[in-house]
């Protein structure tokens, strides 16, 4: 399970990780990067991201 | 080598280990003013920084009181790109408030270059500053902790006597000590800035902020001058609503500005913790500062000055800790308290004012504005909530909100 980051998008603020209540994302040097086995989903990042760079799994929503 | 505690088998096969008696991690304003400090009375510190360059990338509105600087103690001024002495609030009728005095001097500052300034200053101290290192793990050895971090591709142990959480927003160190500093998004906001250059600015030395449910829900826009022909613009909302995301917002207010094909010279976003300051400030040998124990201002969103003075206190219990040769909780929970009494509770009142606003609706904010003082700024932060309801029962229906301030 994780949540899909778009690095695209993503600005590199690294909100997503104080609102994740799992410590699943990191920002690190290669950029947003999210532990599938911490993850579960939750989307609180999802509505954290002012960039929308982060989504459900389309299956799961 | 000292005892390593409880790391693991895998990890015993690290070849380097570095002893130093503070580690920081965190190169921010909180890390490296609390590094300074230190090293100026000879303790042994390290700060570590997980990107190649201090500073970057910035995610603020550069605003910053000239009383921080001084109370700091930081004479060189080369960071401030514009000097402010004026603040406008701007309701949502148009009208504004006026600020001046003290309260209103400040400065624009480029993050890049002061950051820098401050890792320089401790460096000078003799504060070792590691970039490129970036912290994975702690774990408790018999006479100290021991930072697990990974350092230009190496592993690298750090072995400390006592270890300071300054890594912000994403407060990672906390929770490897198991203070969970995770935020809900009820006490978030999120931000989206541009710093254009090539507008015109007609009195460089005023930053507005604009107000109104439209135009940024549950917070503001900001317009920080760089010069006459530079600013910051930036907008911040809570992050638990619906609908349209900070980056819309801000496209909408540079289209009514006129701003919408302007040059953009740094695109910024980020999140504020605005909600009460994290409780749990200190482990056996750990203390957090700064945005990692959300010592924010809730009302503003500013943290630099909060988190300096947060650096502070904590750098005076450290001193103390190591002439006493004790680094329990109990000790270094003399941080705690002289922080909240100095400054944790005027911080506490800026939370319970920022929910009550949340509450606020736009003749709400007319009104604000209109009976703004910088009297009744001071009184709300004092906590002397009964003398600012009392300034303003002319409108009846502000007593409504006064619920969320108790």
């Amino acid at each position: 399970m994780a949540v899909k980051i778009n690095r695209e998008k993503c600005m590199r603020c690294a909100g997503c990780t104080a609102v994740c209540p799992k410590n699943a994302l990191e920002l690190t040097d290669a950029g947003l990067m999210v532990d599938p086995k911490l993850c579960i989903e939750c989307g609180l990042c999802v509505r954290a991201c002012p960039m929308s760079a982060i989504s459900l799994p389309k299956k799961k929503r | 080598m000292p005892d390593v505690g409880n790391i693991t088998s895998k990890e015993k096969e690290v070849m380097i280990l570095e002893k130093y008696d503070i580690v920081v991690v965190g190169a921010g304003p909180a890390g490296t003013t609390f590094a300074k400090l230190v090293a100026s009375k000879g303790i042994s510190v390290a700060v570590l920084e997980k990107r190649q360059a201090i500073g970057e990338p910035v995610r603020c509105g550069e605003g910053l009181n000239e009383w921080t600087l001084q109370n700091h103690k930081i004479k060189e001024r080369h960071f401030v790109n514009q000097k402010i002495n004026f603040g406008r609030f701007y309701s949502p009728n148009g009208k504004y408030a006026y600020m001046e005095g003290k309260e209103a001097k400040g400065n624009i500052i480029d993050r890049k270059i002061f950051d820098k300034h401050l890792a320089i200053l401790a460096a000078k101290k003799g504060a070792k500053i590691l970039t490129r290192t970036r912290v994975e793990g702690v774990s408790k050895a018999k006479t100290g902790l021991v930072v697990h971090a990974k350092r230009l591709g190496k592993k690298v142990d750090y072995h400390c006597t006592l270890l300071i959480a300054a890594d912000g927003v994403e407060s990672r160190t906390a929770k490897y000590m198991g203070i969970n500093t995770t935020t809900s998004p009820v006490d978030i906001t999120t931000c989206a800035q541009v710093e254009l250059a090539g507008i015109k600015i007609d009195s460089p030395d005023h930053i507005d902020f604009y107000f109104g449910n439209e135009i940024a829900p549950l917070g503001y826009i900001w317009v920080f001058p760089k010069g006459k022909d530079r600013a910051n613009v930036g907008v911040g909302i809570r992050a638990n609503q619906e609908g349209k995301k900070a980056p819309e917002y801000l496209q909408e207010f540079l289209k009514k500005r006129g701003w919408e094909n302007a040059a953009v010279v740094q695109d910024s976003c980020g999140l504020i913790q605005v909600g009460m300051p994290l409780k749990g400030l200190t482990r056996d040998r750990f203390m957090v500062i700064g945005t990692a124990a959300r010592q924010v201002n809730a009302v503003h969103g500013g943290g630099i000055a909060d988190a300096m003075d947060a650096a502070a206190v904590a750098a005076d219990v450290a001193i103390e800790a190591f002439k006493k040769n004790d680094f329990s909780k109990k000790f270094l929970d003399q941080y705690a308290s002289r922080w909240m009494k100095k400054y944790g509770k005027g911080l506490m009142n800026l939370v319970k004012i920022r929910r009550a606003f949340d509450h606020a609706d736009d003749d709400d904010l007319n009104f604000f504005v209109e009976k703004f003082s910088i009297d009744l700024m001071e009184n709300a932060k004092q906590g002397n909530f009964k003398k600012v309801v009392g300034a303003l029962v002319q409108r009846p229906q502000i007593l409504r909100l006064a619920r969320y301030l108790i």
